[in-house]
């Protein structure tokens, strides 16, 4: 085995606190892919919640193969593929994105005879939280890198 | 518990901090871990090859619409093993702190 010193095992460490760091930088979201996902699903709100049938059926198609789509092209625009949340605080701030985009779709899928003003009002909830919520858990996951690479880098 | 063991094939820097992003990500693209690493392709194949060879990462070219491009993950082994190097770096860098 290669003998190292503690100032060379330090280093070492550094330099994976380094990697981590600038991991974290280059996680930067392109500006539609929120936008783009709130829309597919509030597409899904007004259809299951308006119109129902055979088109809900197509609509939540439309969800799944365009999110698809979606994980596809972040991944291809910041060359890293992610699944997991990097923490606590990421995974909490992912378990609220997940509930605001479910709520909706769950309260017009579920709930009979939903008034049309209560279905424009939850479409566009759906599109608002999921920008703002998407934003948020992006941040959270950085954090949570830049915390993890400080403390725990493996 | 992750037990810490030395693993000379992860020590390497360039291939130490590969290893470090491919631990925090499902999979990383080539260009990308060139970039954050700043080295020429042919280093960075170098080192990728070595960890392969080590059955530390796999290489994956997806077919598909446009160019192709290569995408780097670490296997349950090479994750086992940065995770038990960077744990035996820790506990080698702890020592000079301890009194006496």
């Amino acid at each position: 085995m290669e003998s190292i010193s503690a100032d060379d095992a330090r280093r070492s460490l550094d330099s994976i606190d380094a990697s981590r760091q600038e991991l974290a930088d280059r996680m930067t979201t392109p500006r539609w892919y929120y936008p783009a996902v709130g829309l597919l699903v509030a597409q899904m709100v007004l259809v299951y919640g308006l119109v129902g049938g055979l088109p809900a059926v197509l609509s939540a198609l439309a969800v799944a193969l365009g999110s698809g789509w979606l994980v596809r092209a972040y991944a291809g625009h910041t060359g890293i593929s992610i699944s997991k949340p990097a923490g606590l605080r990421s995974g909490l701030a992912l378990a609220a994105f997940a509930l605001a985009m479910m709520v909706p779709v769950l309260c017009v899928a579920f709930v009979d005879g939903v008034a049309t003003g209560m279905v424009l009002a939850l479409a566009l909830s759906v599109l608002v939280s999921t920008v703002v919520l998407g934003l948020l858990y992006d941040a959270t996951y950085r954090n949570d890198l830049r915390r993890r690479a400080r403390r725990d880098p493996a | 518990m992750t037990t810490p063991r030395f693993d000379e094939v992860v020590h390497a820097p360039h291939r130490l901090r590969v290893c470090a992003i491919l631990a925090s990500v499902d999979k990383a693209e080539f260009t990308t871990l060139r970039e954050s690493l700043g080295v020429a392709d042919s280093v960075l194949s170098k080192h990728l090859k070595v960890l392969v060879d080590a059955g530390y990462v796999v290489l994956d070219k997806p077919s598909g619409s446009g160019r192709v491009r290569t995408w780097a993950s670490l296997t349950r082994p090479g994750r086992a093993a940065f995770a038990g190097h960077v744990a035996e770096l820790q506990r080698l860098a702890s020592t000079a702190d301890l009194p006496g």
